[in-house]
């Protein structure tokens, strides 16, 4: 008995130990960043820690972008993978994602519209898709 | 027995001397008064070195409202070199990124250095283009390693 409360216990503390939707600023495990440019772009970035996996940096990267085009008040925006991508303006649906000894990240580089064009997200709709997996997140870090 | 260890001793001393002076310092790219140069855009990863006619140099980088900027001369083909260092607990990760330009007179680059995925890290090189939607055009002079 000891020892099944003992593996559950470890369990719930490593999944609790990863990454949450948050800012990165001054955090130590990792979070969202964003900054103006290059260009007419914005650059959003997500890192996460150890426990994190690929796929949620990945999702947090992209309802963060969502969440910057919101602030801005725009309906629509474009994720491009690359800058060269941008420069060619080849739109991605997706993040680039990757990982460095084993801690993922997730980087966009992000063009924010007014209206729809080929290769654009909507803005509410990706807030919408992915709300659940930001509200677990919440959850769990409360 | 007590000359070999002696001996030993000499050669274990000598070891770092001869690994210091092995280290040649690369010089940092100073223009001349007249040469011309290009503004550049530093964006992710890494820090830059530049090849030129088979030297490497260390491009100095400048911070200016959270932006890092260096500067290249313009008119002939140069390399640029980005090493990427990722320290984590008790394992170092490098890579190293090369690609090369013809900076040109009045058009600024963006350099941006793509962080490392299974070993491998990119550098991707745009023009500023303020007349493009995204603010960034293909560099036409984009081309592989020139060192």
């Amino acid at each position: 008995m000891f020892y099944r409360l003992a593996t559950l216990a470890a369990c719930l503390s490593l999944t609790a130990c990863a990454t949450s939707y948050q800012s990165g600023a001054g955090s130590l495990t990792g979070g969202h960043y964003e900054r103006q440019g290059p260009g007419k772009l914005e650059l959003v970035e997500f890192y996460g820690n150890g426990y994190t996996s690929l796929a949620l940096a990945e999702q947090y990267a992209t309802y963060r972008c969502a969440e910057v085009a919101q602030a801005k008040g725009k309906p629509y925006f474009i994720m491009y993978d690359t800058l060269n991508n941008a420069a060619r303006d080849i739109p991605s649906f997706r993040p680039l994602v990757g990982s460095i000894q084993n801690k993922p990240h997730a980087v966009s580089f992000v063009l924010l519209l007014d209206s729809p064009r080929r290769g654009a997200l909507e803005t509410k709709n990706v807030l919408a898709d992915l709300k659940q997996v930001i509200e677990t997140s919440q959850e769990k870090k409360s | 027995m007590r000359s070999i260890k002696h001996g030993l001793r000499a050669v274990i001393m000598l070891v770092p001397l001869f690994l210091a002076a092995c280290g040649t310092p690369i010089p940092k790219y100073q223009p001349t008064p007249d040469e011309k140069v290009t503004s550049v855009k530093l964006f992710g990863w890494g820090e830059p070195y530049m090849c030129r006619m088979g030297k490497l140099y260390e491009l100095t980088v400048q911070e200016e409202n959270g932006t890092r900027r260096t500067t290249l001369p313009t008119g002939a083909r140069v390399g640029l070199v980005n090493f990427i260092t990722v320290q984590g607990y008790q394992v170092v990760s490098r890579c190293t990124a090369r690609a090369s330009v013809i900076p040109r007179d009045g058009i600024n680059l963006i350099v941006n250095g793509v962080l490392p995925e299974a070993g491998k890290c990119g550098l991707d090189v745009v023009r500023e283009d303020a007349s493009k939607e995204t603010g960034v055009s293909m560099e036409p002079s984009l081309g592989g390693p020139a060192c």
